[in-house]
């Protein structure tokens, strides 16, 4: 791989790191699952002659190779990660309550509704890109999503 | 849905540790400083085709240059008439041999008959 690809390897990790790890720790539900697909897709894309076309969601469609249904299987429910920071500290806007609301939330809700909104509410893809992560159609994922959407707010309703 | 999504990104993530950021830091460094080698480099296939071709081309016309001009001199064929009598022949022949027109050892001669004119020919080469 050229310098100059390179950098904008290195440019990609420094902006979409933490989308990618959010990701990944949604599908992998370990921490230690979705740091390793991390690096191993990046091992993966700088190991290549050149950069793939389009690499945001060449490397979301790796890090979902490497660890949907191997890691899901292995990790038993109540050892499972959430995405969510649920440290009682209340600093810079966040508030372990809502995490945890949105985390019970998350639960009710099956694997592709939630693969779908991390990928559009916390990686920032559009429906196109999800879509291609994926391997199904734009209509799919939007209605996953709107599905997965109106579940919660009908579960948060319930609540009140 | 509008506020559950703004709700959604309210919440705050978990973030990677730096052992992660450490990992690939030291993997960016690697493949930066990775020399390309020029005969590790992946090749097309119509690239190789290409190669052929033109090589194939400089090598017909590299052929055609010098190897057409090194080849041997055409085949230098000197008639001799004879006349017909055992002791002008001799003569003939001894005289041209001593001129050094025509090679003295005869298994280097090449005669060919001609029945029209009854006319020989005497050169040197393969018969």
């Amino acid at each position: 791989m050229r310098p100059h690809e390179v950098e904008i390897v290195r440019k990609f990790y420094e902006t979409h790191r933490g989308e990618l790890f959010t990701y990944a720790l949604a599908l992998g539900r370990s921490r230690e699952a979705a740091e390793d697909a991390v690096q191993s897709v990046f091992r993966g894309v700088l190991d290549r002659s050149r950069l793939p076309a389009d690499l945001r969601p060449y490397l979301f469609r790796s890090i979902r190779n490497a660890l949907i249904d191997q890691h899901r299987a292995r990790v038993r429910h109540e050892d499972a990660v959430s995405i969510f920071r649920m440290d009682a500290r209340r600093n810079n806007g966040h508030d372990p309550a809502l995490a945890e609301e949105i985390e019970s939330l998350m639960q009710q809700l099956n694997e592709s509704e939630r693969e779908c909104i991390v990928m559009k509410t916390y990686s920032g893809l559009t429906f196109a890109e999800i879509a291609a992560v994926c391997g199904t159609s734009q209509n799919t994922v939007a209605s996953w999503y709107r599905r997965g959407l109106e579940k919660m707010r009908s579960l948060m309703k319930e609540d009140l | 849905m509008e506020e559950l999504e703004r709700k959604l990104k309210k919440a705050a993530l978990v973030e990677p540790s730096p052992e992660l950021d450490r990992a690939v830091e030291r993997m960016l460094l690697d493949a930066s400083m990775r020399r390309r080698s020029w005969f590790a480099a992946p090749v097309a296939l119509w690239q190789c085709a290409l190669a052929c071709a033109v090589s194939l081309l400089l090598g017909g016309a590299l052929y055609a240059g010098v190897v057409g001009h090194t080849a041997g001199p055409k085949e230098v064929v000197r008639t001799v008439y004879f006349i017909p009598t055992g002791d002008a022949l001799r003569d003939v022949m001894d005289v041209k041999s001593k001129e050094s027109a025509i090679p003295t050892d005869p298994s280097q001669w090449r005669v060919r008959v001609e029945p029209a004119s009854a006319e020989v020919s005497i050169g040197m080469g393969p018969a």
